[in-house]
């Protein structure tokens, strides 16, 4: 839409995910990563996306960030040292013929927003013609996300929820209640020292 | 990580943002049928008013606005609403999650398909809602050795 | 009408270009904080205000906006205030210009 802005985007995406590989305190390669997302948000608005959009600041600047840094706080800070430069020497050209190769495949892709893209000459025709009489739903990715398409909705839904407990399964001890965050101030007596202000890490 | 921050602007401002995020989060899953928005973000809003007095509210009041119990329940409940409302159109002679076979008297198909994408919207709501507040309770319990 | 949110949008940009050069100016994390924290906020004010005189806007747009606003005004110096707590207590010295005279009378150079 809007080229120049679509340029710089994509350089602050190029400099911010570069830079998050690249520092060693993971603190600040969470803040980076989470402005990261920010960015990829304004691009996705910028191609009119707005539901990805809302979804990607929402928990890739959000969520994201807070859960990395509980996990910071629950493990380390630093980073180990980086790998040898010999390891460097096979992954570097992989990565590059990688790249070339994709924007080799990408000359053949079509332009956005065409409208006789293979994408948009199938079903999503029909998807968007009969969205509003067939459910009353105005907005067509409300509507193919939760009725069209509601079987991948189901799946995602279970993914997310079956990886949450996972997570309470791996880190937590459900079978415990006295594991699980207690309303109560001084139960934390054998962590001890922890409970009082830890600003610094 | 959780508990009171020792900071009364911060604790002020966030006691008073956070009812109104988890609002915004609510108006999302509801407001989907006309605008951007679903479940998904909606979830993730509302999750974002639960954590926020967990960072910095006491902690006797944050468990007391959100209970530890709440997370797994909400996600439970969620997914289990989804998943029943899948069923309730094969019941009715259609396929699965194919609202639009279920016949209630006087009302168009249609509606009955809007009502089914709203109730399918608040259980992948709080399905979100309670996954995100599941991992993060999980990566900040005390007494566990994680 | 028209030339009130012209008026007011360029004071609002003029602002956010102020606060940007003062983040690329100033010495340490307290200095650009104290510049960018304030005029940010009202750059934020002046913009939404100018666009509120637009005459394309219409009222549930404007509610909209003055939500955001009210928002913005609240969580924006609160967040900065959060940011510049811990890095003080993580021990960031603010930048102080030294003295040259103290300096010299401290190391014994100077006799006044």
């Amino acid at each position: 839409m809007i080229v120049p802005l679509d340029v710089v985007v994509f350089v602050i995406l190029l400099a911010t995910a570069v830079l998050a590989l690249q520092v060693r305190d993971l603190l600040a390669a969470v803040s980076l990563l989470a402005g990261y997302s920010l960015f990829v948000a304004l691009l996705f608005a910028g191609v009119a996306a707005v539901d990805v959009a809302l979804v990607e600041a929402a928990l890739g600047a959000g969520i994201t960030g807070v859960l990395f840094i509980a996990a910071i706080l629950a493990t380390t800070r630093r980073s180990d040292a980086r790998s040898d430069p010999k390891r460097r020497l096979v992954v570097l050209p992989l990565v590059a013929g990688f790249v070339a190769l994709m924007l080799y495949a990408s000359v053949d892709l079509p332009d956005r927003g065409d409208p006789e893209a293979p994408a948009q000459l199938g079903v999503s025709q029909v998807y968007l013609a009969d969205s509003l009489a067939d459910t009353e739903t105005p907005n067509v990715v409300t509507s193919l996300l939760a009725d069209y398409r509601s079987l991948d909705t189901l799946g995602e839904t279970m993914v997310i929820v079956t990886a949450a407990l996972a997570a309470a399964l791996v880190l937590g001890r459900l079978g415990e209640p006295a594991s699980w965050p207690q309303p109560r101030r001084g139960r934390g007596a054998r962590t001890g020292g922890d409970e009082p202000e830890e600003p610094t890490s | 990580m959780i508990g009171s921050y020792p900071s009364v602007v911060v604790r002020v401002t966030s006691a008073l943002l956070s009812p109104f995020i988890a609002m915004f989060g609510i108006y999302i899953i509801a407001h989907g049928h006309y605008g951007p928005g679903g479940g998904f973000a909606g979830g993730v809003f509302v999750a974002v008013g639960a954590i926020l007095p967990r960072l910095t509210l006491p902690e006797l009041l944050s468990f007391r606005l959100f209970p530890p119990w709440l997370a797994p329940t909400a996600g439970g409940i969620g997914l289990l609403l989804f998943l029943l409302v899948g069923l309730v159109p094969m019941l009715a002679g259609g396929a699965f999650l194919d609202y639009g076979a279920v016949e209630i008297a006087g009302m168009a198909a249609s509606r009955v398909r809007y009502l089914g994408i709203l109730i399918v919207e608040i259980g992948v709501g709080l399905a979100v809602f309670g996954a995100m507040l599941l991992i993060f309770d999980v990566l900040t319990q005390r007494d566990g050795d994680a | 009408m028209s030339i009130v949110a012209n008026l007011l949008i360029g004071a609002g940009l003029f602002f956010l270009v102020v606060s940007t050069l003062a983040l690329l100016i100033m010495p340490d994390l307290y200095t650009r904080a104290h510049a960018v924290a304030k005029s940010e906020t009202l750059a934020l004010a002046l913009l939404f205000i100018g666009v509120l005189f637009r005459p394309e806007l219409d009222v549930p747009a404007a509610g909209r906006l003055m939500f955001i606003l009210a928002v913005s005004v609240i969580a924006n110096p609160a967040a900065v205030h959060a940011l510049l707590r811990a890095a003080h207590r993580s021990g960031a010295l603010p930048w102080t210009v030294v003295d040259q005279r103290l300096a010299d009378a401290e190391l014994g150079r100077y006799r006044p």
